[in-house]
């Protein structure tokens, strides 16, 4: 359900229970179709409106229906009615009254001056919204209550070997932790990630799943939405359990919630498997936050990977999450030293795959957010948006602080009036107080609509997740009281300094001061400081803001080495339960041989895995003669994958020395390979690698037949890393990617390729689709969202900066207009005047910018980490961004200044 | 309750045939080429006025419901009582369409 459908849902409960049960599924179904008919590209302004609206309405609606709910019921009945909105508590009466008063009267000044009121509603409403809308993305993720039974019993059990910390177990390691625990570990359980295949005719829903040992339920301590979780029952002989769990989400989008679904049968890669259960609402997932769509027992781990040898058979292949619960009293130094001693056991007994640097390590589920691993980027991003985003809301504040100091000047006289005449200035700073409380309020209920856009519009978003996956967003009861929280804090952080200011008891020199504020302007005023802060602030964003641009420029400039030409991605099983290895081979080489005759390809290859994957690594085991293997090791651990000879020129990596594979490499030869330049560079330094022999990690030998050129392998800004390719011909895979160069549109042509699979074969598995472009641009999502959201803040900043400043500027015109007029009519010329005005506004803004400047220096070291490509101290940022604010500035200033030089210096004279 | 401006265009919306809610809305929206949009809670509690008022009244499962609609909605139709209304409302509202044209035939030609 789309965070606005549930803010929509709850808003109902507002109306009265007959007209909800009575109304409740047809109003939604109206929020439905009005939604639908938005569209999902409608940008969250638009949408925020929307929300809005629709909450407007249904409160005006209320009064209405509480009044029909209390008259008499339409059938027979009767009985007196209490009048419904006129009971009020006796003796807080007055209170009740005043607060009414005040509230009116606030409400009526708003209207009066309905620019001031739009501008200072527009800003509290984008500062209070962006807030609220980071703090649910942010405590979505860092403030999930566990759903599972005692949770701080619970602990999670991964790997640490190498660079890389906190990898999942391989399974015989589970089963291993699982023997060796049971002293310290009550319960234990596993899951790891498949993807399923839903043939809807004519398109393939692509379904992430999870697979899970049937003891992983009862160790977290959950039970299902419906029907039952997956039980130790379910896990018992591989192949034998068709069963399967419904995500939450899933059933609510395929099945619309349908309670029936539960002894249905869903089919997943061509096999049926009978619906047992629907998942909670709550359950996290094995890596929390991440949904699934479907959960099956981990012995069909075989049937949903659809691989050739066991999956669950494989030191080697670590990708499942290990989850534990402790027995009472096992304190967590215990349960490490139980770990510590399996980890001595395996390293005697497997030298092959624990090598000295491999070991256990613990870690409490309550300590997690979503994978220990990524949650060393979660944090400090999340942290980051938030700052970035309060400072976005201070900005906000202090422009409309400015604004209302200001306008308390212009109230001055009629405050020291009624001071004088006896008010109490406990009054006055009530009344004003709450004449800012309903200006906070007002846009704190706009803050919550531009959120709930701001969320549906993430949602709608195509980002580039793997399979079909997609967020789940939505504002909790806690987002809402933050956003209250915000809205209360802005409300008195930026009315009460005014407030107190403009009733100063201090009434004579107000009273006697005749004129409209002459006099030499004060230079370091509240109000001058506030516009100062403002230009510094936004002037740190927009450095930022640069920044992240210029990073996400120089990681879209890097060439990955390969894929440059249009090209689309086809990944595709061949099923091993309907083809062994050799009818495999022919396949795939019909396939390729129907593909090259398509007119809408320009070449074809396949290969098992394509570089820049994000979600696997292929990795091969080998050593060369007369180089030792790193410290500690058997072996060097080599990125490698395995490819038929048209794979070179599909994905354009040239091959610069030796021979491409061809068929001398069948099964029976001698075994071949073709390394990449990094590959000869490192093991054979100024000697010629082609012709040379390498050993694989089981001591067979291969030789080097080709030296291809070096492409990145994991991420775009890694140093250059060896690889190896293996001919598909000796080396197969099931698992594999058609690399296709198209001629025209790569689109036309994956469409073209995907027929012609079905043709040859119509239960053939796509797992995906994808053009090389979206293939790339998955490296450059993080970069983009970083570039994306920093530069939104920060217009937004400039923006409400630039209002600040002409504010400013505007405000102290309108002041000295008589001043102004003496000048003129004493000969100053209107150029001298206009220049004076601006001058004193840009001195603001200069001195608005060198702080700044400052600030961002000392924050752009902290931002450091996450750049790529671009000094901290990147010149061309920090010589543009100033400019541009300070040209900004100069504009905001010179607007109202020029109104300075069209003074008419009688009419100014006259004026007092 | 005065008469409302929307009660008259869901009556008119009704008068074209039978219909649930999201349909009303729709065809509301195009009579008056979008210049008036019902959100729900105004479009459902004005529903519910007209129902009291006798105006409107639900269908049953089946009577004449037409085949084609969402099985999970209610279905409304125009009641005798309500065509009547409507019919009065327009008569009123030709009175002062009347009356306007002829005050502006006389503001335009001095």
């Amino acid at each position: 359900m789309s965070p606005g459908r549930r803010f929509y849902a709850r808003l109902l409960r507002l109306l009265p229970a007959e007209f909800r049960e009575r109304r409740g599924p047809d109003m939604l179904a109206t929020f439905d179709d009005m939604r639908g008919e938005l569209g999902p590209g409608a940008g969250p302004l638009r949408l925020g409106a929307f929300y809005l609206r629709l909450t407007v309405d249904l409160l005006r609606r209320i009064g209405p229906e509480r009044a029909r709910a209390a008259r008499p019921a339409r059938v027979g009945g009767g009985g007196i009615g209490v009048a419904p909105g006129r009971l009020r508590g006796e003796g807080s009466g007055l209170l009740l009254d005043t607060l009414g008063r005040d509230v009116r009267y606030a409400f009526r000044r708003m209207a009066r001056s309905p620019g001031f009121t739009t501008i200072a509603l527009l800003s509290l409403a984008v500062g209070i919204g962006a807030n609220t809308a980071v703090f649910a993305l942010v405590e979505d993720f860092l403030f999930r209550d566990l759903p599972y039974r005692a949770p701080e019993e619970l602990v999670e059990v991964y790997l640490e070997q190498d660079a890389f910390p906190f990898s999942p177990l391989s399974y015989p390691d589970y089963l291993d932790v699982r023997e060796g625990t049971g002293e310290v570990f009550s319960e234990i359980g596993m899951g790891g990630y498949g993807f399923g295949q839903v043939d809807k005719g004519d398109q393939v829903m692509n379904l992430l799943g999870e697979m899970v040992s049937g003891s992983y339920f009862p160790t977290l301590g959950m039970g299902a939405a419906l029907g039952r979780t997956l039980l130790p029952e379910d896990d018992l002989s591989p192949g034998a359990h068709h069963v399967v769990m419904l995500g939450h989400g899933f059933w609510e989008r395929e099945y619309a919630a349908d309670p029936g679904v539960i002894g249905r049968t869903l089919v997943l890669n061509g096999h049926g498997y009978a619906i047992v259960g629907v998942a909670a609402e709550d359950y996290p997932g094995t890596v929390q936050g991440v949904p699934v769509d479907f959960i099956v027992p981990i012995a069909m781990a075989k049937q949903i990977m659809q691989m050739t040898g066991d999956p669950l058979a494989s030191r080697g292949s670590q990708s499942y999450f290990v989850k534990a619960r402790l027995r009472p009293g096992v304190a967590l130094e215990q349960a490490r030293f139980a770990l510590a001693g399996i980890a001595a056991d395996l390293k005697e007994r497997y030298p092959d795959h624990w090598d000295d640097h491999r070991s256990f390590i613990l870690v409490p589920t309550r300590d997690v957010i979503m994978n220990p691993a990524l949650d060393r980027v979660i944090l400090p991003a999340a942290v980051l948006a938030l700052v970035l985003v309060g400072v976005v809301l201070l900005i906000a504040c202090s422009n409309l602080a400015s604004f209302l100091l200001a306008r308390g000047m212009d109230r001055r006289k009629e405050i020291a009036m009624r001071l004088a005449l006896g008010a109490r200035r406990a009054a006055l700073v009530r009344q004003l107080i709450t004449e800012t409380a309903v200006l906070a309020l007002v846009g704190g209920v706009l803050g919550m609509g531009v959120s709930l856009g701001l969320l549906d519009y993430l949602m709608a978003l195509d980002l580039p997740l793997p399979g079909d996956m997609r967020l789940e967003l939505g504002m909790t009861g806690r987002a809402y009281l933050f956003g209250l929280a915000v809205t209360g804090a802005t409300g008195l952080l930026f009315g009460l300094a005014p407030a107190l200011q403009s009733t100063n008891p201090d009434v004579a020199p107000t009273l006697k001061d005749e004129s409209t504020g002459g006099g030499r302007p004060r230079r370091f005023t509240l109000r001058n400081t506030l516009v100062a802060g403002q230009v510094a602030a936004s002037l740190v964003l927009l450095v930022f803001a640069g920044l992240f641009l210029r990073s996400f420029q120089a990681r879209g400039a890097v060439d990955p080495g390969f894929g440059r030409e249009p090209t689309g991605l086809l990944s595709f099983v061949v099923s091993s339960e309907r083809y062994d290895q050799e009818a495999g081979r022919v396949f795939v080489r019909e396939y390729l041989d129907r593909l090259a005759r398509l007119p809408e390809v320009a070449a074809a290859g396949m290969t098992g895995n394509l570089h820049l994957t994000t979600t696997t690594t292929n990795t091969m085991d080998l050593n060369v003669d007369g180089v030792e293997p790193p410290q500690g090791r058997r072996a060097w651990e080599v990125d490698q994958t395995e490819v038929e000879p048209g794979f070179f020129g599909a994905a354009g990596i040239p091959l610069l020395r030796g021979r491409n594979f061809d068929d001398r490499d069948e099964v029976d030869a001698p075994r071949v390979a073709i390394v990449n330049e990094v590959f000869a560079e490192r093991f054979w330094p100024g000697e010629e690698a082609v012709g040379k022999t390498l050993r694989t990690g089981g001591g067979e030998e291969v030789e080097v037949v080709g030296v291809a050129r070096a492409t990145k392998v994991r991420t775009l800004g890694e140093v250059p890393r060896p690889f190896i390719y293996t001919p598909f011909s000796q080396d197969y895979s099931a698992f594999l990617t058609a690399v296709i160069r198209a001629r025209g549109e790569p689109e036309v042509a994956l469409r073209a390729a995907f027929r012609t699979l079905r043709e040859m074969d119509p239960e053939a598995v796509v797992v995906e689709t994808r053009t090389m472009d979206q293939h790339l641009g998955i490296m450059l999502m993080p970069a983009r969202l970083g570039a994306l959201l920093s530069a939104t803040f920060a217009l937004v900043a400039l923006a409400l900066a630039t209002i600040g400043l002409y504010g400013v500027v505007s405000y102290a015109v309108a002041r000295r207009t008589r001043e102004m007029g003496i000048r003129m009519s004493l000969g100053a010329a209107p150029g001298a005047v206009v220049r004076q005005v601006v001058r004193e506004g840009m001195t603001l803004a200069c001195a608005g910018a060198a702080v700044g400047l400052l600030l961002a220096l000392a924050g752009a070291q902290v931002l450091r980490s996450l750049l790529f490509g671009v000094g901290a101290v990147d010149p061309l940022t920090f010589a543009t961004v100033p400019a541009l604010l300070l040209a900004v500035a100069l504009a905001a200033a010179w607007v109202p200044a020029r109104r300075a030089s069209r003074i008419d210096p009688v009419r100014a004279l006259k004026a007092e | 309750m005065a008469f409302k401006k929307h009660w008259y265009h869901i009556l008119l919306a009704l008068a074209e045939g039978p219909a649930h809610g999201a349909e009303i809305r729709r065809r509301v929206h195009s009579h008056t080429g979008g210049s008036l949009e019902l959100y729900p809670a105004m479009l459902y509690g004005s529903l519910e006025d007209l129902l009291e008022r006798g105006w409107v009244r639900e269908l049953e499962e089946g009577s004449g419901r037409p085949a084609q609609g969402s099985d999970r909605s209610r279905y409304l139709a125009l009641t005798p009582a309500g065509r009547e209304i409507l019919a009065a409302e327009t008569e009123a509202f030709q009175e002062v369409v009347r009356i306007a044209r002829s005050l502006l035939a006389r503001e335009v030609s001095p």
